[in-house]
């Protein structure tokens, strides 16, 4: 049968569930964006509650790493992955705990280097996105990420920002994590046409930033090339710094 | 003097101290809801990437370059004609929280000139940290100097607010020490070194590795500088429970090309370190000549290769189990430039290969280049469930183009009779030029973001 996601995690574990629960024997996932007009044969609404229960089940049965690659393996945003998914979660279904080890397993090497791919591209932003502080003390870092790292990104600034309220916006797909009083929540909409008012001390430590960068090269040791393959060119439009 | 230009100079004058890294620590921000700042990721996080290439992840800057020494190595040094500044107290502490609040930094990183004494200095680091710490609740990364001949007891306390304390033990022995630094001694650097070492693993065990390393029992033992006969073996550092004194541990720092000591005597010497101080790193940085003092080599070449293949040695005695003296000896104590000290083990040892990948225990299958401990992980994993092929070899990221002359699989052996040059051929970095020299490899986890 053929299924359709709305493209949001749950909405695609909502399908899984549901293809588990009429044991369809020969499911198809796409996403409702791949299939245009084309009507799917069966849906399934979004439900939190049968998300939850599919992460869960995987978790039970494989651990917590299993889950954390289902997570992450989807917001890769990989065409084809809702396959590879879909196989990953039969096999540890099937397998139980040590799932992961199968490293022979197309399913496994192939979610895993998803899994992989969009934490490294998320462990990449936690050093590389820039907040600027606004006028109201808000701080806020705008970025254009390769896949949907956003997510994966609440808990870590979360915890390091405290009680400054702060905001990070994916110009690409127009979403946002606002987080404050230790706490941050995920809006799937934000406008990108926002006029903002910087504190009046944002412009002066932006020059302080790039003059310690530009004097913490040592000179004779100057390597443009290893430069460039640890901040690929995509990275450089949200720095401060000129690479 | 603008705060800008203070911070161009100050900074500038600390990018010679190559220790960069901000891992090691896991803490969260335990005043998340109440006003604290930060927390610390144990893999570090590297922030930007410099002119040379070297991960930026902390504010490295001095507190001053006014110096009271005048080491003939240092851009800093007393008897230069440079303009001298520095920080006020607070304009540090500004910058820091600043900076950190933008995510520029993971957080600080201090050192200084010496000014006034060392533990003037150290009091004036102690001041910042409480600051930080304790007004400004800061939970980010600090890494700390330790003046060389500051008191024990200034070590101690600064310790209590730092991740990382590392004291530059500059040169690879005590003769070039004298010659070079003569405003600094051995005692003035092993002492903070053993301090720091005894608040992180007790005294008991730092006394028992260190009369392990002469054979005799040691009350305030004096410096070593020697070559070790033990294998090596990165010490976990076990703290005092309950008591936070620089969870991150110590590293250090020597010059390399400045003194004509071998690698086989700086391998020796970082091989004492890590068993005898519990080092988590030991730092290399090229020897760049600043000036003409007849005591220094003159201008030429910054040995970047040289450097490059320390920390491949350094790598090698820390994670596959190789021992100084296994890779170098009397007859050739200092490493080959055009191939990498693995492979030159393994070309001296043709007995111990083809390593059969099926059946030899992990510590041999490390030895064969182009297998990492990762790829060791992967396949004994691999080989548990079925038999290795090379297409399975390779998924488990061996670099197959160098390690089939060296394995065996499915019985199978690589050709014998490969003549030596050919096999150098292959297994030599292009060309003479190094490889794209990473400099200190910054962490243990590499992520790489190309692609």
């Amino acid at each position: 049968m053929i299924w359709a996601h709305e493209g949001t995690l749950g909405s695609f574990l909502s399908v899984v569930f549901r293809i588990f629960e009429t044991k369809d024997s020969d499911p198809v996932i796409f996403s409702q964006e791949d299939l245009g007009l084309l009507e799917p044969e069966q849906q399934a609404p979004e439900n939190p509650e049968w998300a939850r229960r599919v992460l869960e089940g995987v978790r039970r049965r494989s651990g917590d790493e299993a889950r954390s690659w289902v997570i992450a393996g989807f917001l890769s945003e990989a065409p084809g992955r809702e396959k590879i998914l879909l196989d990953f979660i039969r096999h540890c279904v099937r397998v139980g705990s040590g799932a992961l080890a199968h490293k022979t397993q197309p399913q496994v090497l192939a979610l895993e280097a998803l899994a992989q791919s969009t934490r490294r591209e998320a462990h990449g932003y936690m050093g590389l996105l820039r907040f600027r502080e606004l006028k109201d003390g808000t701080l806020y870092a705008p970025f254009r990420p390769q896949r949907h790292v956003t997510p994966l990104l609440a808990w870590h600034f979360t915890d390091r920002l405290g009680l400054i309220p702060w905001m990070i916006h994916d110009l690409g797909r127009g979403c946002a994590l606002l987080g404050a009083q230790g706490r941050w929540e995920f809006y799937p909409e934000v406008s990108t046409e926002q006029e903002l008012e910087f504190s009046p001390e944002e412009a002066e430590f932006q020059a302080l930033w790039q003059g310690f960068f530009r004097a913490a090269g040592v000179p004779g040791r100057e390597n443009p090339e290893l430069q460039k393959k640890k901040i690929p060119q995509k990275y450089w439009e949200f720095l401060i710094e000129r690479p | 003097m603008t705060l800008q230009e203070k911070l161009e100079i100050l900074g500038a004058g600390a990018r010679y101290d190559v220790s960069c890294a901000s891992s090691g620590v896991q803490r969260g921000n335990s005043g998340r809801f109440s006003g604290g700042l930060g927390n610390s990721a144990a893999s570090g996080i590297c922030h930007s990437w410099a002119s040379d290439g070297r991960c930026v992840s902390l504010l490295k800057v001095l507190f001053t370059n006014q110096c009271l020494y005048d080491c003939a190595y240092c851009p800093n040094r007393r008897s230069r004609d440079i303009p001298r500044t520095a920080f006020t107290v607070q304009e540090l502490v500004d910058l820091t929280l600043g900076f950190y609040r933008r995510n520029m930094i993971e957080g600080l990183f201090l050192s200084s000139g010496v000014f006034g004494s060392p533990d003037h200095t150290m009091e004036t680091f102690l001041k910042i940290l409480q600051i930080l710490r304790e007004r400004e609740k800061f939970f980010g990364y600090i890494h700390v100097k330790a003046i060389p001949g500051a008191s024990e007891d200034l070590i101690r306390r600064v310790g209590a607010y730092a991740d990382r304390m590392s004291v530059n033990i500059e040169l690879p022995s005590a003769e070039s020490l004298a010659r070079l630094a003569p405003d600094k001694t051995p005692q003035g650097i092993f002492r903070p070194m053993r301090v720091i070492a005894v608040e992180t693993q007790g005294a008991q065990e730092v006394s028992r590795h260190l009369a392990a390393l002469r054979g005799e029992v040691a009350a305030e033992p004096a410096p070593e500088y020697g070559v070790t006969g033990a294998k090596s073996r990165a010490l976990a550092a076990a703290k005092a429970p309950g008591k936070f004194f620089v969870p991150g541990g110590q590293s250090t720092q020597m010059i390399i090309g400045a003194s004509p000591e071998t690698d086989l005597q700086i391998l020796g010497l970082s091989s004492r370190l890590y068993q005898g101080y519990g080092l988590k790193r030991v730092y290399f940085s090229a020897f760049i000549p600043i000036g003409e003092d007849p005591s220094l080599p003159a201008a030429g070449p910054v040995p970047l290769w040289r450097e490059h293949r320390l920390y491949q040695a350094d790598w090698l005695m820390r994670f596959y189990q190789f021992a100084p003296e296994e890779l170098l000896d009397d007859q050739s104590p200092n490493l080959d430039p055009r191939l990498d000290p693995k492979v030159v083990w393994a070309l001296r040892h043709p007995e111990f290969f083809p390593v059969d990948l099926q059946r030899r225990p992990e510590p041999d299958l490390l030895r064969v280049p182009g297998i990492g401990p990762t790829s060791v992980r992967r396949l004994v994993q691999g080989r548990r469930h079925g038999t290795l092929t090379e297409e399975v070899v390779k998924k488990c990221g061996v670099v197959w183009r160098r390690a089939r002359f060296f394995v065996a699989l499915r019985g199978q052996g690589p050709e014998k009779s490969l003549p030596m040059a050919f096999l150098r051929e292959e297994l030599s970095d292009p060309g003479f030029r190094p490889p794209v020299n990473p400099g200190p490899r910054q962490q243990e986890f590499q992520f790489d973001l190309g692609s």
